[in-house]
């Protein structure tokens, strides 16, 4: 238990750390490398939180796509960054997002505890879900058993609305490229 | 006991290698400095689950060394082209 609890502490020290230089850096690639760094390591919390599915998400899709996507939208970009100055502005939002990050910590007081055996998410449905989920559906992994069937039609919606996102971003970009290639044919037949 | 003296040394390594990281002298430096920090993450994932006592999220760490290789390919392809991708 304490082990853990030094192994957490130290990891997050770590990402504290990586996230003040991030804040700090003025060069866009290596703020892209130490914010892959930092996924790297929240990653490496989440597994020692025991949360290996999330962890999982983590790494494939905070340290690896989008780092590839942010370097891929650097090319586009200035290679450094412009050094804001400091107007007053800045000062009563940073005044509003103290207040509300005060009085988010201040209602976390009423909170149960984490991870306490009496507290309403653990009595309520997940007892049911963990002892009739194998023999109300016959799957062994009780969280493919609630994605895929107590919340079939939740996860059925998400799946719909991602292939549409994905299915008009692809209409889109293809449009674009079929018009690209017709005037550049077009071009070419006018030269001739 | 000897998982946790590994851990110890892995996060020993870490602090290193993040102080390489951030004050690198050239941008190479911060590149392998990031790619060593990877390669520490995979170790220290395997000797966790070792350590506690479930060894069966090994395949995670596979993945996370196949996701740090193309990182580090993309980055150098970045300085070596100046643009990724074919156009």
């Amino acid at each position: 238990m304490i082990t853990e609890i030094i192994i957490n502490a130290f990891l997050v020290s770590f990402m504290l750390v990586i996230a003040l230089f991030i804040v700090n850096t003025r060069k866009v690639i290596f703020t892209i490398l130490l914010a892959g760094t930092y996924s790297l390591v929240a990653a490496l919390m989440f597994v020692s939180l025991d949360a290996v599915d999330v962890a999982f998400t983590e790494a494939s899709v905070g340290a690896g796509i989008s780092t590839i996507l942010f370097l891929a939208a650097l090319s586009f970009l200035p290679k450094e960054e412009v050094q804001e100055s400091f107007n007053k502005n800045n000062i009563f939002a940073l005044s509003i997002c103290l207040l509300i990050g005060g009085l988010l910590i201040w209602a976390s007081y009423d909170l149960p505890m984490v991870g306490n055996e009496n507290n309403p998410v653990h009595q309520h449905l997940v007892s049911d879900f963990i002892e009739g989920s194998k023999n109300h559906i016959g799957i062994p992994n009780v969280v493919t058993a609630i994605l895929a069937s107590y919340r079939g039609y939740d996860t059925f919606g998400e799946t719909i609305v991602i292939y549409t996102a994905g299915l008009a971003v692809f209409i889109l970009l293809y449009n674009r490229t079929l018009k690209e290639t017709n005037k550049s044919v077009k071009n070419e037949i006018s030269k001739k | 006991m000897m998982f946790l003296a590994i851990l110890f040394a892995f996060s020993v390594c870490f602090l290193l290698i993040l102080i390489r990281l951030i004050a690198g002298k050239t941008t190479y430096d911060r590149i392998l400095a990031a790619n060593s920090i990877g390669t520490i993450v995979v170790l220290a994932i395997s000797i966790h689950g070792f350590y506690m006592g479930r060894p069966e999220f090994i395949d995670i760490s596979i993945v996370y060394a196949l996701i740090n290789f193309i990182g580090t390919v993309a980055v150098l392809k970045l300085f070596d082209k100046g643009k990724l991708g074919d156009k």
